[in-house]
């Protein structure tokens, strides 16, 4: 009897569709032209409204700060900072995240940085004077821009799956392994008497 | 109802992993032999139960099962819920390892109050007490739990009333949930295995 509701308890609690897994957040980043995207959400993929984004660079020195939006979006200008930045993101009721974010340009000094596209695409045939009126260093700003923008939604998706990660093997697992700390606990418990 | 990482100051984390352990400590000593499967098992249904997501509410929330866990343990809730947070750190990331001892603290110390609040009234003879005293177990659980990662938050820098607020609002849809989730379990264990309650003859 007492197993059978046992059972039940448990079948009561794997009968609610496992499709959405709640409570925890995610960030993620991506560098278009000179703004950097950050995005937050819940596991579930509610965004974060109003959750805060808190920008470091790697000596833990605070760049940015603000606020998302209603989408759990936020734009920030690309600080003059080279390497790779920290970005935070602080929403309600104690949900934390955090990730590291590589800026386009690597390890280069801020000076070699690749420009915004409008500037370099002003400042760009006087100083190379190419036959088709676009610099080299123009087009590749460009293209740079659009794969960027061309590879969004993938990069989204990639952030979205990573949240998503909780497989339903973690799930049996988990309870395997409490299952098996209740057999060693009994089985302690034995060998006292 | 998980803090991450990383939110907390150390005060509030050593703070809460104390009363985390003394609580382990007290549910380990006080669970008699027969009563360890029913903590392995209620531990389970905590540890799943995180993964049910309630999609009402202004943030993302879940059920904890926690007054449930409270009102069939007592002091056991502590480890039960001890061990099924770990697990929810290490497999989902909910949570961390380094505020297991505070969510430990705001998820068990209801379930342990509701536990002596609730519990006379649920092991009663009268029938409608008894699942009156369950509904208010679900939900004073989850408010409990709620009020105390405020205070958490608070205690760490975080305006309490706003926080508060926040969190309280958020898990209202789970609080009522867990009230009629709490009510059944009552329902069907009173008909079934009433001993389980400890109910009076």
């Amino acid at each position: 009897m007492k197993r059978r509701m046992l059972f039940l308890l448990i079948a009561a609690v794997f009968l609610f569709p496992p499709a959405v897994f709640a409570h925890r957040v995610s960030v993620f980043a991506y560098q278009e032209g000179d703004k950097i995207n950050v995005e937050g959400f819940f596991s579930d993929g509610t965004p974060t409204k109003q959750a805060t984004i808190e920008v470091y660079d790697m000596n833990g020195k605070k760049l940015f700060a603000g606020k998302t939006n209603e989408k759990g979006t936020l734009q920030f200008e690309t600080p003059k900072a080279a390497g790779k930045l920290k970005i935070v993101l602080v929403a309600s009721m104690g949900h934390r995240a955090e990730i590291l974010f590589k800026l386009r340009g690597g390890k280069r000094a801020p000076a070699g940085k690749p420009e915004p596209a409008q500037a370099s695409a002003g400042k760009a045939p006087a100083a190379s004077g190419p036959v088709s009126g676009i610099s080299e260093k123009a087009i590749r700003t460009i293209v740079r821009e659009e794969v960027a923008r061309a590879i969004q939604p993938v990069m989204r998706a990639l952030a979205k799956q990573e949240a998503e990660k909780i497989s339903f093997s973690d799930v049996v697992g988990g309870i395997g392994w409490i299952m098996g700390l209740m057999g060693i606990w009994l089985m302690m418990k034995a060998r006292k008497k | 109802m998980h803090i991450s990482e990383g939110i907390l100051s150390a005060p509030v984390l050593v703070t809460g992993a104390l009363i985390a352990a003394g609580g382990v400590g007290i549910g380990l000593k006080k669970t008699p032999n027969e009563k360890i499967p029913e903590v392995g098992v209620l531990s389970a249904a905590f540890f799943v139960a995180s993964l049910i997501h309630v999609p009402l509410g202004p943030t993302s929330v879940h059920l904890i099962l926690n007054g449930l866990v409270g009102l069939l343990l007592g002091w056991a809730a502590f480890p039960a819920i001890l061990v099924g947070l770990v697990f929810q750190a290490i497999l989902f990331q909910f949570g961390g390892l380094t505020t297991l001892g505070v969510n430990t603290v705001t998820m068990a110390l209801p379930a342990v109050a509701g536990y002596y609040l609730f519990g006379p009234a649920v092991r009663s003879k009268s029938r409608r007490a008894a699942l009156i005293g369950a509904f208010l177990c679900g939900v004073f659980g989850v408010l409990g739990a709620a009020v105390l990662v405020a205070f958490a938050l608070f205690w760490t820098g975080q305006s309490f009333l706003e926080a508060g607020k926040m969190v309280v609002y958020a898990h209202v849809p789970v609080m009522i949930i867990e009230g009629f989730l709490a009510m059944f379990c009552v329902a069907f264990l009173r008909k079934v295995k009433p001993d389980l309650l400890e109910v009076k003859k």
